[in-house]
């Protein structure tokens, strides 16, 4: 018996527009901020955000004090 | 009728909300136990040595208040992978080779886990409060996310090598190419990446640690599963009926 790649339906390509990708980056921004920021860009209010979300931090796995 | 982004997208934030709410309920009744333990010992040690350490001296935010930032830090964070994940599948649709979108979506959805989850997990483990140690956060942040990027970035080359192999090579061949290529790729960068500055204190025990850093891999398997099903059924509703109409390709 061999292996053999299953057929698959060829499928048109989704027009995906430029705004999506802009979205893409503000949804990134908004992880860096809610799950990453120690002080890096914020100066004054990283420590409130960092307190704030302290146990989505943890929990999600991502380095925390 | 042609599929487009915006019916995707919707799809992909409906089924984060569910994942969002599972994860809070999850984060609220199972890992909140751990996280309270873990402060204990946290407060029963700084007591002991009473350093400097930034928890004890004038809290910012009260326990319940931060238990309600880390249920709106899950749902947040579901409706931002979300975003990215909707649109790269929007992406990369056409190329998954795959019988339905439900299936599409369940790869893609793997995939995600395998790389920002399972993977980061394997070198840099989730910790509970009272581990780390906060003068060594941002070298671990930095860490953290070039591992992270590390491992997106090689799960799109080796699509690429995929793609480049398909031409030339037979499928068994192919498929065990991969295998070997991935094992190869991150492996070494496990064994490559710098250790962690951060040394666990003795007085922390280890069943407190594990139950945690478990229930943390458990928590984002669980917020993927949710994703991907979620997103895979509500795409296939709307491709499936799409496809009724014509008839069956011979």
């Amino acid at each position: 018996m061999t292996a053999t790649a299953i057929p698959v339906p060829q499928i048109r390509p989704i027009r995906v527009p430029v705004l999506a990708w802009v979205v893409v980056a503000l949804a990134v921004g908004l992880l860096y901020f809610v799950l990453q920021e120690n002080g890096a860009v914020l100066t004054q209010s990283w420590e409130t955000l960092h307190e704030f979300f302290h146990d989505g931090r943890h929990l999600l796995g991502v380095p925390c004090h | 009728m042609e599929l487009t982004y915006s019916v995707v997208i919707k799809r992909a934030l409906v089924a984060a909300v569910a994942a969002g709410i599972c994860m809070a309920l999850y984060a609220f009744f199972v890992v909140e136990p751990t996280i309270d333990d873990a402060i204990e010992l946290e407060e029963a040690t700084a007591q002991v040595a009473s350093g400097d350490h930034g928890h004890e001296d004038e809290p910012l935010f009260t326990r319940s208040q931060q238990v309600g930032g880390g249920v709106l830090a899950t749902v947040l964070f579901a409706v931002s992978v979300s975003v990215v994940f909707g649109t790269v599948y929007a992406t990369v649709r056409h190329r998954i080779p795959a019988v339905s979108d439900f299936t599409r979506a369940l790869w893609l959805a793997t995939v995600a886990f395998g790389v920002t989850a399972l993977f980061p997990m394997l070198k840099y483990p989730a910790n509970p409060p009272a581990v780390g140690d906060p003068d060594t956060v941002n070298e671990r942040t930095v860490q953290y996310v070039l591992l992270v990027a590390f491992g997106i970035v090689a799960a799109v080359l080796l699509c690429k090598f995929s793609g480049w192999l398909r031409t030339r090579v037979d499928f068994d061949r192919r498929i065990v190419a991969l295998v070997a290529a991935a094992v190869l790729v991150y492996g070494g960068a496990l064994l490559l990446f710098p250790a962690s500055p951060d040394s666990i204190a003795p007085e922390v025990p280890a069943g407190l640690i594990w139950r945690f850093r478990i229930q943390s891999l458990g928590g984002l398997a669980m917020l993927w599963t949710v994703l991907g099903l979620g997103f895979g059924w509500l795409m296939d509703r709307v491709t499936v009926r799409e496809t009724e109409g014509t008839p069956a390709p011979v």
